[in-house]
């Protein structure tokens, strides 16, 4: 009944030397979509971007005429301000560096966070929702991309609304011209805890314990995603699969890290001669 | 105890950062999407 129906719309003439040579049924990206409802970047989108762009610049230009910028004195080695702060944008990272070793903090995060930012239109190849604001169908990129700006954003919060003197905690309550004295809560090593009662494991022991921890945090933090949510393994691929939740660990690792310091008073979870944890 | 409400105002404050940008994804979604877009 169909080729009949097909016959009649498309009949086959003998004297055209062109003809239709079948009809698919399928979806394409402009399915359903009137021709009318899409534009072309240049001008339609290019123009107003234009005009934006000297928008934004005369504002900045006025604005730099009527503020002063912020610049202190000479630096002199004489007068070194308490605390010294970083620029407000590299707060975030003058904050983690209360928390990891410098090597971690200054280089090795900053680092994963640049690498993992230029490969994510590599590692996410979820077609829907792009070229839209989409959230319904981008779930997990959506909900971890907010998380590790939050996390960005509140390290740079505390360091600049509540770091005083000798970078010190100080709530808005608190009189900030005051020194406060040292915690007094002495950090301790995750293998030392180890080492002592009521566990008392010899160094080696401790050491190893310690490896298996990080090592542990990483292996059952790859399997439980791969058991859980095959889909999910199954849409991204071994490789991507991998790329993504190391990430995605590593994120996690900033917030475990920083609270196993605050709140367990752990100083190290892992300490090589190469770098600690 | 200082240092336990610190880790708490960090904890809290990440959240409450996080949901605000997942509510801003999800306002941005219902209210500049076209019907027909999807």
């Amino acid at each position: 009944m169909a080729i009949e129906t097909k016959h009649e719309i498309f009949p086959k003439d003998p004297k055209k030397s062109f003809g239709l040579v079948e009809l698919v049924k399928g979806t394409s990206p402009i399915t359903d979509k009137e021709p009318e409802s899409t534009v072309f970047t240049w001008p339609h989108l290019v123009f107003v971007e234009l005009i934006a762009m000297l928008a934004v610049s005369v504002i900045l230009v006025v604005l730099s005429l009527y503020f002063e910028a912020p610049l202190e004195e000479m630096a002199s080695p004489d007068t070194t301000p308490n605390p010294m702060k970083a620029p407000w944008y590299f707060l975030g990272l003058q904050e983690m560096l209360v928390f990891f070793d410098p090597w971690l903090a200054g280089v090795v995060l900053p680092t994963f966070i640049i690498v993992g930012l230029i490969l994510t239109p590599y590692i996410d190849i979820n077609p829907k929702g792009s070229g839209q604001y989409n959230y319904s169908d981008r779930k997990f990129a959506v909900w971890n991309f907010a998380f590790g700006c939050a996390l960005w954003y509140i390290m740079i919060i505390v360091g600049v609304y509540l770091r005083g003197l000798d970078w010190q905690w100080y709530w808005p309550w608190d009189n900030w011209e005051a020194h406060k004295p040292p915690s007094g809560v002495s950090l301790i090593d995750y293998s030392v805890i180890l080492m002592n009662p009521p566990f008392s494991v010899s160094r080696v022991a401790a050491q190893g314990i310690a490896y298996a921890t990080v090592i542990g945090y990483f292996v059952v933090g790859m399997t439980i995603p791969f058991v859980f949510f095959r889909k999910f393994y199954n849409s991204l691929g071994f490789v991507r699969y991998n790329i993504t939740i190391m990430l995605f660990l590593l994120m996690m690792s900033v917030p475990a890290k920083i609270i196993l310091r605050l709140v367990f008073n752990i100083k190290y979870l892992l300490v090589t001669p190469f770098f600690k944890i | 105890m200082d240092r336990f409400w610190i880790g708490m105002f960090l904890l809290v404050g990440t959240a409450l950062i996080t949901l605000i940008l997942v509510w801003l994804a999800i306002w941005q979604e219902r209210t500049f999407n076209k019907k027909g877009d999807q």
